[in-house]
């Protein structure tokens, strides 16, 4: 631009998408170092170009804003709880917004279609089959799954779902369409409901017979495991040194040259070039050799002895002790989730907002605002996943290729551009252009090795 | 690194934006001085 002073308003979408996630990754930076003042200024400055229905970038910064703002409030609980305290969560928004996610992006679809196939090739010639489905409120994974058994060579197998829930409802609804759908096709079925939230569930409650052969499914749902009391940890461990912070990314992103953005990007009276260790999360980094309580509960699965387990995962770091780690991971998943979805709905569409706000909005809050228990989306990746299954006693079992074509296929029909599968030590990785984002890997009981 | 594709006219995605961002970040810490 040749005036010196543009308007801030008339910002192309480029410059102005540069301007954000520089003074984003700005205010991250005071907010984690405790500089309210500062941080409140980055905000007001932010929230003159942000818009949950804006571009990408403008749409990623107010989600962004929110969820820093919270972070900060979270210091005066008393305002904190007072502007949260007639806020209504329904179980039934979080379906319906599960259910738009699983109709208009194509992951848990391949998902589901991935797992099913491992099941079916992992079950062939089995009579007695009980699956486990570690979150369940999707019935159309069973539906294609009772499907796809009606049409074995040898026969339907008797089929045994155990179904997780904490919502008594959910499970009912999924009881009566699945129940519904093996008696048109005349396969032997029986639902069995387990209402219960997933840290709280005992295995034996799964009621796992002998003579069964038994596969668990597990779609997004492990990581909310890696939750831990951060005070309880503290007091029990050894104190630790919070890993002070060198992420090279962040660094070069914040050195970016003031220059380049234009005369609009407002020097800055803080060093944003040496960023501070964060003073705000202190949380202990947990190794995945600590016994935490997903490790034990892998452990009690794996005592299962399952034939199958398979394992859909965010891929992606999430779950950093530090804040600006957390922020600037989120940045580049969550860009690529948002993008993702403006190629595939048109801006203005209620479903994609609905997504944005209600799915990926307070994912990105509980990442950035929460620590300790509260913090469940601890999305962490496969690499990690990988080395706690072997320590709770799982060896991987590699996917097949007849799964990967099946899941090209959908992808083909239903027309999603740009979205792919590769396929890394036998583990698939659902890609948005190059970047994978979801991972979904099988494993076994090594009893069956 | 990965080669340089042919943008598109459309804007820009986030994540070309981050990519950018970082670039433009380690083309100042590269080339010296502040």
């Amino acid at each position: 631009s040749s005036s010196a002073y543009p308007c801030l308003k008339e910002l192309k979408s480029e410059e102005r998408g540069l301007y954000l996630i520089h003074h984003l990754l700005l205010c991250a930076n005071h907010v984690a170092t405790g500089s309210i003042e500062n941080a409140n200024h980055a905000l007001e400055r932010i929230s003159l170009h942000a818009s949950p229905h804006g571009d990408t970038m403008q749409r990623i910064a107010a989600y962004f804003t929110e969820a820093l703002a919270d972070r900060i409030l979270k210091s005066w609980p008393g305002l904190h709880k007072a502007l949260n305290s007639t806020k209504i969560t329904s179980i039934s928004e979080h379906i319906l917004v599960h259910r738009l996610f699983f109709e208009l992006c194509p992951f848990l679809k391949l998902s589901y279609l991935i797992t099913n196939q491992a099941i079916l090739e992992a079950m062939e010639g089995e009579k007695m089959v009980h699956v486990i489905d570690l979150c369940a409120f999707e019935p159309a994974q069973w539906i294609n799954l009772l499907q796809s058994l009606s049409t074995r060579s040898e026969g339907p197998p008797h089929l045994r779902i155990t179904g997780i829930h904490e919502q008594k409802e959910v499970l009912e609804q999924m009881a009566l369409r699945l129940t519904e759908e093996a008696e048109k096709l005349d396969i032997p079925f029986q639902f069995n409901p387990v209402v219960c939230r997933l840290e709280n569930l005992h295995v034996e409650s799964l009621r796992v017979k002998t003579g069964e052969a038994l596969a668990i499914s597990s779609v997004l749902q492990l990581h909310s495991l890696l939750a831990v009391d951060d005070e309880k940890q503290r007091r029990n461990s050894p104190p630790s040194v919070s890993k002070s912070f060198n992420s090279i990314h962040l660094q070069r992103i914040l050195k970016m040259k003031q220059g380049t953005l234009g005369e609009w990007v407002e020097k800055d009276p803080v060093n944003i070039c040496s960023p501070s260790p964060d003073s705000a999360s202190t949380s202990s980094p947990v190794s995945p050799n600590a016994p935490t309580e997903v490790n034990s509960f892998l452990t009690a699965l794996r005592g299962l002895s399952p034939k199958l387990m398979v394992i859909a995962e965010q891929e992606s770091n999430q779950n950093g002790s530090s804040l600006m780690e957390r922020v600037v991971e989120a940045l580049n998943f969550y860009a690529a989730m948002f993008d993702c979805l403006e190629s595939t709905m048109p801006r203005a569409t209620v479903e994609r907002q609905r997504i944005e706000k209600m799915l990926f909005g307070e994912e990105i809050k509980n990442i950035i605002a929460c620590e300790g228990l509260e913090r469940k989306v601890r999305h962490e990746k496969h690499e990690k996943w990988s080395l706690r299954l072997e320590v709770a006693g799982f060896g991987r079992v590699s996917l097949s290729y007849s799964g990967m074509l099946q899941a090209g296929r959908v992808l083909q029909s239903y027309g999603y551009d740009g979205y792919n599968i590769k396929e890394e030590n036998g583990c698939f990785l659902l890609c948005w252009q190059e970047r994978p984002l979801f991972s979904i890997s099988s494993w076994r009981s090594r009893r069956y090795d | 690194k990965l080669p340089e594709k042919r943008s598109p006219p459309a804007p820009m995605s986030a994540t070309a934006l981050l990519q950018k961002a970082a670039q433009m970040g380690s083309a100042r810490s590269s080339g010296g001085g502040s």
